[in-house]
Protein backbone atom coordinates (compact mmCIF):
# COMPACT_ATOMS: atom_id res chain seq x y z
CA UNK A 1 0.00 0.00 0.00
CA UNK A 2 2.79 2.28 0.77
CA UNK A 3 4.51 1.46 -2.20
CA UNK A 4 1.17 2.68 -4.56
CA UNK A 5 0.84 5.94 -2.87
CA UNK A 6 4.68 6.49 -2.93
CA UNK A 7 3.80 5.50 -6.95
CA UNK A 8 1.18 7.83 -7.31
CA UNK A 9 3.42 10.44 -5.12
CA UNK A 10 5.46 9.97 -7.91
CA UNK A 11 3.12 10.25 -11.24
CA UNK A 12 2.07 13.30 -9.59
CA UNK A 13 5.18 14.87 -9.35
CA UNK A 14 6.09 13.66 -12.97
CA UNK A 15 2.92 15.70 -14.30
CA UNK A 16 3.65 18.19 -12.41
CA UNK A 17 7.17 18.54 -13.40
CA UNK A 18 8.55 22.23 -12.11
CA UNK A 19 9.16 21.55 -8.68
CA UNK A 20 11.39 18.67 -9.25
CA UNK A 21 13.26 21.18 -12.07
CA UNK A 22 14.18 23.54 -10.13
CA UNK A 23 15.59 21.26 -7.85
CA UNK A 24 13.75 21.74 -4.75
CA UNK A 25 11.91 18.31 -4.59
CA UNK A 26 14.11 15.46 -3.08
CA UNK A 27 12.04 13.21 -2.60
CA UNK A 28 11.32 11.92 -5.75
CA UNK A 29 12.46 8.44 -6.78
CA UNK A 30 15.27 7.44 -9.36
CA UNK A 31 12.97 7.82 -12.14
CA UNK A 32 12.15 11.08 -12.20
CA UNK A 33 15.92 12.51 -11.05
CA UNK A 34 17.17 10.96 -14.21
CA UNK A 35 14.43 11.84 -16.41
CA UNK A 36 13.64 15.39 -15.20
CA UNK A 37 16.57 15.57 -13.24
CA UNK A 38 17.51 17.10 -9.76
CA UNK A 39 20.37 19.56 -8.86
CA UNK A 40 23.92 18.53 -10.40
CA UNK A 41 24.86 17.90 -6.91
CA UNK A 42 21.79 15.49 -5.57
CA UNK A 43 22.37 13.93 -9.08
CA UNK A 44 26.01 13.57 -8.46
CA UNK A 45 25.06 12.42 -5.10
CA UNK A 46 22.56 9.80 -6.07
CA UNK A 47 24.21 8.25 -8.84
CA UNK A 48 27.61 7.73 -6.46
CA UNK A 49 25.51 6.29 -3.96
CA UNK A 50 23.21 3.84 -6.88
CA UNK A 51 26.85 2.49 -8.34
CA UNK A 52 28.06 1.99 -4.80
CA UNK A 53 24.91 0.06 -3.83
CA UNK A 54 25.76 -1.55 -6.89
CA UNK A 55 28.70 -2.19 -6.27
CA UNK A 56 27.79 -3.96 -2.77
CA UNK A 57 25.34 -6.03 -4.68
CA UNK A 58 27.44 -7.80 -6.94
CA UNK A 59 30.14 -7.93 -3.96
CA UNK A 60 26.89 -9.73 -1.84
CA UNK A 61 25.70 -11.87 -4.88
CA UNK A 62 28.76 -13.79 -5.96
CA UNK A 63 28.28 -17.64 -6.74
CA UNK A 64 30.00 -19.92 -3.85
CA UNK A 65 31.75 -22.68 -5.44
CA UNK A 66 28.22 -24.77 -4.21
CA UNK A 67 26.23 -22.55 -7.07
CA UNK A 68 28.77 -23.12 -9.76
CA UNK A 69 28.87 -26.99 -9.85
CA UNK A 70 25.54 -28.31 -11.44
CA UNK A 71 25.68 -31.42 -10.14
CA UNK A 72 22.25 -32.50 -10.94
CA UNK A 73 21.53 -34.04 -14.66
CA UNK A 74 19.08 -32.21 -17.00
CA UNK A 75 18.63 -32.12 -20.60
CA UNK A 76 19.60 -28.22 -20.76
CA UNK A 77 22.73 -26.37 -21.28
CA UNK A 78 25.14 -26.20 -18.06
CA UNK A 79 23.81 -29.49 -16.63
CA UNK A 80 25.28 -33.05 -16.48
CA UNK A 81 23.70 -35.15 -19.44
CA UNK A 82 21.57 -37.63 -18.65
CA UNK A 83 23.02 -40.67 -18.29
CA UNK A 84 21.25 -43.84 -20.07
CA UNK A 85 22.45 -47.19 -21.73
CA UNK A 86 21.24 -48.10 -25.30
CA UNK A 87 21.71 -50.92 -27.53
CA UNK A 88 23.50 -50.56 -30.82
CA UNK A 89 22.29 -51.49 -34.29
CA UNK A 90 25.29 -53.83 -34.35
CA UNK A 91 24.33 -55.12 -31.19
CA UNK A 92 26.70 -53.83 -28.66
CA UNK A 93 25.99 -51.79 -25.39
CA UNK A 94 26.74 -48.43 -25.41
CA UNK A 95 26.82 -46.09 -21.62
CA UNK A 96 26.89 -42.58 -22.02
CA UNK A 97 29.36 -42.11 -18.97
CA UNK A 98 31.96 -44.57 -20.41
CA UNK A 99 32.63 -42.11 -23.17
CA UNK A 100 33.76 -39.26 -20.47
CA UNK A 101 36.78 -37.25 -21.65
CA UNK A 102 35.25 -37.14 -25.42
CA UNK A 103 33.62 -34.17 -26.53
CA UNK A 104 30.18 -35.69 -27.73
CA UNK A 105 27.07 -35.24 -29.66
CA UNK A 106 23.98 -36.69 -29.01
CA UNK A 107 21.61 -36.67 -31.94
CA UNK A 108 18.00 -37.44 -31.09
CA UNK A 109 16.75 -38.28 -34.82
CA UNK A 110 13.70 -40.87 -36.48
CA UNK A 111 14.07 -42.24 -40.09
CA UNK A 112 10.33 -40.23 -41.24
CA UNK A 113 11.77 -36.96 -40.04
CA UNK A 114 12.97 -35.18 -43.05
CA UNK A 115 15.24 -32.69 -41.27
CA UNK A 116 17.06 -35.80 -39.49
CA UNK A 117 17.68 -37.33 -43.00
CA UNK A 118 19.01 -33.68 -44.41
CA UNK A 119 21.02 -33.65 -41.20
CA UNK A 120 22.93 -36.74 -40.85
CA UNK A 121 25.31 -36.46 -43.90
CA UNK A 122 26.65 -33.42 -42.59
CA UNK A 123 27.66 -35.42 -38.84
CA UNK A 124 28.97 -38.35 -40.87
CA UNK A 125 31.13 -35.53 -42.28
CA UNK A 126 32.41 -33.97 -39.33
CA UNK A 127 32.59 -36.74 -37.50
CA UNK A 128 35.01 -38.53 -39.79
CA UNK A 129 37.10 -35.08 -39.73
CA UNK A 130 37.15 -34.89 -36.29
CA UNK A 131 37.21 -38.61 -34.19
CA UNK A 132 40.70 -38.85 -34.29
CA UNK A 133 40.91 -36.05 -32.29
CA UNK A 134 38.51 -37.52 -29.79
CA UNK A 135 34.59 -36.18 -31.08
CA UNK A 136 31.97 -38.66 -30.63
CA UNK A 137 28.54 -39.44 -32.04
CA UNK A 138 25.53 -41.26 -30.44
CA UNK A 139 22.92 -40.88 -33.15
CA UNK A 140 20.36 -42.14 -31.03
CA UNK A 141 16.96 -43.55 -33.03
CA UNK A 142 13.49 -43.09 -31.53
CA UNK A 143 12.93 -46.29 -32.30
CA UNK A 144 9.56 -46.50 -30.16
CA UNK A 145 8.38 -43.68 -32.71
CA UNK A 146 9.97 -45.47 -35.85
CA UNK A 147 11.20 -48.83 -36.47
CA UNK A 148 14.18 -50.74 -36.31
CA UNK A 149 13.88 -51.98 -40.12
CA UNK A 150 13.61 -47.93 -41.22
CA UNK A 151 16.46 -47.08 -39.25
CA UNK A 152 18.58 -49.77 -40.03
CA UNK A 153 17.81 -49.48 -44.06
CA UNK A 154 18.28 -45.21 -43.28
CA UNK A 155 21.79 -46.27 -42.67
CA UNK A 156 22.70 -48.72 -45.03
CA UNK A 157 21.50 -46.39 -47.57
CA UNK A 158 24.15 -43.57 -46.33
CA UNK A 159 26.66 -46.00 -44.94
CA UNK A 160 26.69 -44.01 -41.31
CA UNK A 161 29.95 -44.62 -39.57
CA UNK A 162 29.18 -43.66 -36.12
CA UNK A 163 27.71 -45.53 -33.54
CA UNK A 164 23.40 -45.82 -33.89
CA UNK A 165 21.69 -46.60 -30.60
CA UNK A 166 18.36 -47.58 -30.40
CA UNK A 167 15.62 -45.88 -27.75
CA UNK A 168 13.47 -48.89 -27.89
CA UNK A 169 11.25 -48.33 -24.98
CA UNK A 170 11.32 -44.28 -24.73
CA UNK A 171 13.97 -43.93 -22.16
CA UNK A 172 15.88 -41.86 -23.99
CA UNK A 173 13.12 -39.64 -25.01
CA UNK A 174 11.76 -39.25 -21.50
CA UNK A 175 15.18 -38.44 -20.20
CA UNK A 176 15.82 -35.51 -22.59
CA UNK A 177 12.00 -34.38 -22.52
CA UNK A 178 12.57 -34.75 -26.33
CA UNK A 179 10.00 -32.17 -27.94
CA UNK A 180 10.46 -32.03 -31.12
CA UNK A 181 13.18 -33.85 -33.80
CA UNK A 182 15.95 -33.97 -34.25
CA UNK A 183 17.32 -32.66 -31.17
CA UNK A 184 20.87 -32.43 -30.75
CA UNK A 185 23.45 -32.20 -27.37
CA UNK A 186 26.88 -30.71 -27.41
CA UNK A 187 28.42 -32.63 -23.92
CA UNK A 188 31.60 -31.62 -22.98
CA UNK A 189 34.55 -34.16 -22.41
CA UNK A 190 33.53 -33.11 -18.28
CA UNK A 191 30.00 -34.69 -19.34
CA UNK A 192 28.44 -31.40 -19.25
CA UNK A 193 25.40 -30.40 -22.03
CA UNK A 194 27.72 -27.12 -23.67
CA UNK A 195 24.43 -26.41 -26.98
CA UNK A 196 21.08 -27.68 -27.27
CA UNK A 197 20.42 -27.53 -30.86
CA UNK A 198 16.00 -28.08 -31.00
CA UNK A 199 15.04 -28.53 -34.86
CA UNK A 200 17.21 -28.82 -37.74
CA UNK A 201 19.29 -29.43 -40.04
CA UNK A 202 22.80 -28.14 -38.37
CA UNK A 203 25.32 -27.23 -40.87
CA UNK A 204 28.75 -28.92 -41.16
CA UNK A 205 30.02 -25.19 -40.37
CA UNK A 206 27.62 -24.97 -37.38
CA UNK A 207 28.63 -28.88 -36.25
CA UNK A 208 32.29 -28.29 -37.02
CA UNK A 209 33.27 -24.90 -35.27
CA UNK A 210 31.25 -26.17 -32.17
CA UNK A 211 33.27 -29.43 -31.99
CA UNK A 212 36.51 -27.29 -32.51
CA UNK A 213 35.50 -25.46 -29.49
CA UNK A 214 34.76 -28.03 -27.03
CA UNK A 215 37.89 -30.16 -28.86
CA UNK A 216 40.00 -26.91 -27.43
CA UNK A 217 38.35 -26.47 -24.31
CA UNK A 218 39.10 -30.28 -23.39
CA UNK A 219 42.53 -29.73 -24.25
CA UNK B 1 9.11 -23.39 -21.69
CA UNK B 2 7.51 -23.53 -24.97
CA UNK B 3 10.57 -24.14 -27.38
CA UNK B 4 8.54 -25.47 -30.27
CA UNK B 5 5.23 -24.69 -31.35
CA UNK B 6 4.18 -27.79 -34.18
CA UNK B 7 1.62 -26.74 -36.56
CA UNK B 8 1.48 -30.82 -38.26
CA UNK B 9 4.92 -31.51 -40.09
CA UNK B 10 6.12 -28.12 -39.43
CA UNK B 11 8.02 -26.81 -35.78
CA UNK B 12 8.24 -23.21 -35.52
CA UNK B 13 10.78 -22.30 -33.10
CA UNK B 14 8.74 -20.21 -30.59
CA UNK B 15 11.87 -17.79 -29.15
CA UNK B 16 12.76 -16.86 -32.93
CA UNK B 17 9.12 -15.82 -33.40
CA UNK B 18 9.10 -13.85 -30.33
CA UNK B 19 11.98 -12.04 -31.34
CA UNK B 20 10.86 -11.45 -35.12
CA UNK B 21 7.43 -10.15 -33.38
CA UNK B 22 9.55 -7.93 -31.39
CA UNK B 23 11.59 -6.87 -33.21
CA UNK B 24 8.59 -5.42 -35.44
CA UNK B 25 6.33 -4.21 -32.47
CA UNK B 26 9.79 -1.98 -31.78
CA UNK B 27 10.09 -0.44 -35.25
CA UNK B 28 6.62 0.09 -35.19
CA UNK B 29 7.05 2.13 -32.08
CA UNK B 30 10.32 3.74 -32.93
CA UNK B 31 8.19 4.83 -36.79
CA UNK B 32 5.38 6.10 -34.41
CA UNK B 33 8.18 8.05 -32.43
CA UNK B 34 9.97 9.28 -35.07
CA UNK B 35 6.17 10.98 -36.52
CA UNK B 36 4.93 12.12 -33.26
CA UNK B 37 8.00 14.76 -32.75
CA UNK B 38 7.65 18.35 -33.95
CA UNK B 39 10.75 18.97 -35.23
CA UNK B 40 10.61 15.26 -36.93
CA UNK B 41 14.88 14.82 -37.43
CA UNK B 42 13.47 11.78 -39.25
CA UNK B 43 10.84 10.98 -41.60
CA UNK B 44 8.99 7.26 -40.52
CA UNK B 45 9.41 5.79 -43.25
CA UNK B 46 13.53 6.91 -42.70
CA UNK B 47 13.50 5.19 -39.98
CA UNK B 48 12.35 1.75 -41.44
CA UNK B 49 15.04 1.77 -44.13
CA UNK B 50 17.51 2.67 -41.93
CA UNK B 51 16.71 -0.22 -39.43
CA UNK B 52 16.99 -2.06 -42.95
CA UNK B 53 20.07 -1.03 -43.72
CA UNK B 54 21.40 -1.28 -39.75
CA UNK B 55 19.13 -5.08 -39.38
CA UNK B 56 21.63 -6.12 -43.15
CA UNK B 57 24.81 -4.36 -41.31
CA UNK B 58 24.46 -6.33 -38.25
CA UNK B 59 23.70 -9.46 -40.31
CA UNK B 60 27.16 -9.68 -42.42
CA UNK B 61 29.48 -8.57 -39.60
CA UNK B 62 28.18 -11.10 -37.08
CA UNK B 63 29.15 -14.05 -39.99
CA UNK B 64 32.44 -12.41 -41.22
CA UNK B 65 32.98 -12.12 -37.81
CA UNK B 66 32.12 -15.97 -37.18
CA UNK B 67 33.90 -16.84 -40.47
CA UNK B 68 37.08 -15.06 -39.14
CA UNK B 69 37.03 -17.03 -35.80
CA UNK B 70 36.05 -20.43 -37.31
CA UNK B 71 37.70 -20.62 -40.78
CA UNK B 72 37.99 -23.91 -40.69
CA UNK B 73 34.98 -24.79 -40.32
CA UNK B 74 33.42 -23.63 -43.44
CA UNK B 75 36.19 -25.41 -45.49
CA UNK B 76 34.17 -28.84 -45.40
CA UNK B 77 31.01 -27.14 -47.23
CA UNK B 78 32.10 -23.03 -48.18
CA UNK B 79 28.32 -22.35 -49.08
CA UNK B 80 27.49 -21.94 -45.15
CA UNK B 81 29.17 -18.65 -45.31
CA UNK B 82 24.99 -18.35 -46.76
CA UNK B 83 23.39 -20.15 -44.40
CA UNK B 84 20.27 -18.76 -42.82
CA UNK B 85 21.55 -20.52 -39.22
CA UNK B 86 21.72 -18.11 -36.19
CA UNK B 87 24.29 -20.05 -34.00
CA UNK B 88 26.46 -19.03 -36.89
CA UNK B 89 26.68 -15.55 -35.90
CA UNK B 90 29.54 -13.67 -33.85
CA UNK B 91 27.32 -11.00 -31.68
CA UNK B 92 30.67 -8.83 -30.69
CA UNK B 93 31.03 -8.89 -34.21
CA UNK B 94 27.35 -7.90 -35.23
CA UNK B 95 27.70 -4.98 -32.58
CA UNK B 96 30.66 -3.55 -34.05
CA UNK B 97 29.14 -3.79 -36.91
CA UNK B 98 25.88 -2.02 -36.26
CA UNK B 99 27.87 0.80 -34.35
CA UNK B 100 29.91 1.59 -37.76
CA UNK B 101 27.02 1.33 -39.97
CA UNK B 102 24.74 3.32 -37.83
CA UNK B 103 28.19 5.98 -37.92
CA UNK B 104 28.26 5.95 -41.39
CA UNK B 105 24.35 6.06 -41.90
CA UNK B 106 24.06 8.86 -39.60
CA UNK B 107 27.00 11.04 -41.63
CA UNK B 108 25.52 10.51 -44.97
CA UNK B 109 22.06 11.48 -43.95
CA UNK B 110 23.43 15.04 -42.18
CA UNK B 111 21.75 12.89 -38.53
CA UNK B 112 23.64 13.38 -35.29
CA UNK B 113 23.99 10.00 -33.66
CA UNK B 114 22.20 10.78 -30.44
CA UNK B 115 19.25 11.07 -32.86
CA UNK B 116 19.73 8.02 -34.27
CA UNK B 117 19.85 6.22 -30.74
CA UNK B 118 17.16 7.94 -29.55
CA UNK B 119 14.78 7.34 -32.38
CA UNK B 120 15.73 3.79 -32.08
CA UNK B 121 15.45 3.37 -28.33
CA UNK B 122 11.80 2.24 -28.30
CA UNK B 123 12.78 -0.80 -30.47
CA UNK B 124 15.96 -2.07 -28.04
CA UNK B 125 13.56 -1.72 -25.31
CA UNK B 126 11.48 -3.48 -27.18
CA UNK B 127 13.78 -5.94 -28.31
CA UNK B 128 14.97 -6.39 -24.82
CA UNK B 129 11.42 -7.36 -23.14
CA UNK B 130 11.19 -9.96 -26.69
CA UNK B 131 14.72 -11.12 -25.69
CA UNK B 132 14.00 -12.22 -21.95
CA UNK B 133 10.50 -13.51 -23.01
CA UNK B 134 12.23 -16.07 -25.96
CA UNK B 135 14.23 -17.32 -22.62
CA UNK B 136 11.49 -17.93 -21.27
CA UNK B 137 10.29 -20.33 -24.33
CA UNK B 138 13.54 -21.93 -24.49
CA UNK B 139 14.56 -22.50 -20.77
CA UNK B 140 18.00 -20.15 -21.00
CA UNK B 141 18.76 -18.25 -18.47
CA UNK B 142 17.62 -20.40 -15.88
CA UNK B 143 17.69 -19.05 -12.04
CA UNK B 144 19.32 -20.62 -8.98
CA UNK B 145 17.59 -22.70 -6.76
CA UNK B 146 15.47 -21.02 -4.01
CA UNK B 147 12.53 -21.84 -1.47
CA UNK B 148 10.69 -18.86 -2.31
CA UNK B 149 6.89 -19.59 -2.51
CA UNK B 150 6.69 -18.68 -6.44
CA UNK B 151 9.99 -21.04 -7.28
CA UNK B 152 9.33 -22.66 -10.21
CA UNK B 153 10.28 -26.27 -10.75
CA UNK B 154 13.07 -26.54 -13.26
CA UNK B 155 15.74 -29.04 -13.91
CA UNK B 156 15.32 -30.88 -10.63
CA UNK B 157 14.90 -28.13 -8.38
CA UNK B 158 12.75 -25.19 -7.74
CA UNK B 159 14.37 -22.02 -9.05
CA UNK B 160 14.30 -18.25 -9.20
CA UNK B 161 11.87 -17.21 -12.35
CA UNK B 162 14.46 -15.26 -13.83
CA UNK B 163 12.86 -14.72 -17.02
CA UNK B 164 10.51 -13.66 -15.62
CA UNK B 165 11.84 -11.40 -13.41
CA UNK B 166 13.94 -10.14 -16.61
CA UNK B 167 10.75 -9.72 -19.02
CA UNK B 168 8.68 -8.05 -16.07
CA UNK B 169 11.34 -5.50 -15.42
CA UNK B 170 11.95 -5.03 -19.20
CA UNK B 171 8.63 -4.29 -19.98
CA UNK B 172 8.27 -2.09 -16.94
CA UNK B 173 11.05 -0.03 -18.16
CA UNK B 174 9.29 -0.10 -21.73
CA UNK B 175 6.14 0.99 -20.97
CA UNK B 176 7.85 3.76 -18.27
CA UNK B 177 9.59 5.26 -21.57
CA UNK B 178 7.13 5.05 -23.72
CA UNK B 179 4.63 6.78 -21.46
CA UNK B 180 7.13 9.30 -20.83
CA UNK B 181 8.34 9.70 -24.01
CA UNK B 182 6.91 13.49 -24.63
CA UNK B 183 9.14 14.96 -21.48
CA UNK B 184 12.27 14.03 -23.73
CA UNK B 185 13.51 16.14 -26.65
CA UNK B 186 14.41 13.68 -29.21
CA UNK B 187 17.89 13.85 -30.48
CA UNK B 188 19.39 15.10 -27.21
CA UNK B 189 20.73 11.42 -26.69
CA UNK B 190 19.10 11.05 -22.99
CA UNK B 191 15.92 8.85 -23.93
CA UNK B 192 18.70 6.41 -25.26
CA UNK B 193 20.78 6.79 -22.30
CA UNK B 194 17.80 6.52 -19.56
CA UNK B 195 16.99 3.20 -21.41
CA UNK B 196 20.61 2.59 -20.89
CA UNK B 197 20.87 3.67 -17.21
CA UNK B 198 17.39 1.48 -16.34
CA UNK B 199 18.17 -1.71 -17.94
CA UNK B 200 21.90 -1.92 -16.94
CA UNK B 201 20.68 -1.21 -12.99
CA UNK B 202 17.94 -3.87 -13.85
CA UNK B 203 20.86 -6.44 -15.07
CA UNK B 204 22.86 -5.40 -11.53
CA UNK B 205 19.94 -6.58 -9.83
CA UNK B 206 18.68 -9.43 -11.47
CA UNK B 207 21.83 -10.81 -12.50
CA UNK B 208 22.34 -12.53 -9.16
CA UNK B 209 19.12 -14.53 -9.35
CA UNK B 210 20.69 -16.23 -12.40
CA UNK B 211 22.21 -20.01 -12.05
CA UNK B 212 23.95 -19.44 -15.60
CA UNK B 213 26.06 -17.01 -16.77
CA UNK B 214 30.18 -16.47 -17.43
CA UNK B 215 31.40 -16.60 -13.93
CA UNK B 216 34.83 -15.01 -12.86
CA UNK B 217 37.32 -15.93 -10.46
CA UNK B 218 36.27 -15.79 -7.06
CA UNK B 219 32.53 -16.30 -8.32
CA UNK B 220 31.89 -12.88 -9.09
CA UNK B 221 29.52 -12.55 -12.13
CA UNK B 222 30.79 -11.13 -15.74
CA UNK B 223 27.24 -10.05 -16.35
CA UNK B 224 26.78 -7.93 -13.63
CA UNK B 225 30.44 -6.17 -13.65
CA UNK B 226 30.02 -5.26 -17.25
CA UNK B 227 26.13 -4.10 -16.57
CA UNK B 228 27.69 -1.97 -13.71
CA UNK B 229 30.47 -0.64 -16.19
CA UNK B 230 27.43 0.48 -18.41
CA UNK B 231 25.42 1.59 -15.56
CA UNK B 232 28.19 4.17 -14.72
CA UNK B 233 28.73 5.26 -18.31
CA UNK B 234 25.04 5.71 -18.46
CA UNK B 235 24.92 8.26 -15.21
CA UNK B 236 28.17 9.98 -16.32
CA UNK B 237 26.62 10.66 -20.00
CA UNK B 238 23.24 11.75 -18.28
CA UNK B 239 25.23 14.02 -16.22
CA UNK B 240 27.23 15.68 -19.10
CA UNK B 241 24.81 18.04 -20.70
CA UNK B 242 23.75 19.29 -17.18
CA UNK B 243 26.96 20.75 -16.66
CA UNK B 244 27.23 22.28 -20.21
CA UNK B 245 23.71 23.93 -19.95
CA UNK B 246 24.50 24.92 -16.25
CA UNK B 247 20.91 23.84 -15.28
Amino acid sequence: MHCAIVGLQLISDVRGGGAIRNGKNTRAGLIILVMFGLTERHFNLLAMGMLLLGGIWIAASRLAPSDLAQAQAAPQTGFLAPQFTLETLSGENITLADLRGHPILINLWASWCLPCRAEMPAIQRVYDRYRDQGFTVLAVNMTLQDSRKAAEDFVNEFGFTFPILLDVDGQVASLYRLRALPSSYFVDAYGYIQEVVIGGPMDEALLASRVEQFLEASQ
Amino acid sequence: MFPILQIGSIAIQVPGLILLAGLWVGLTLSERLAGETKRQPMRPGEVSNLALLIRLAAALGARLGYVLRFPSAFELNPWNVLSLNPGLLDPWMGLTAVIVAATVLAERKALPARILVDVFTPMLAVLSAAWFLSSLASGNGYGLPTALPWAVDLFGAGRHPTQIYDTLAAVLILVTLWWQRGSFRLGEGRLFFVFLAFTSASRVFLEAFHAAGAVLPGGWRANQILAWLVFALSLWVLQKPRKTQGT
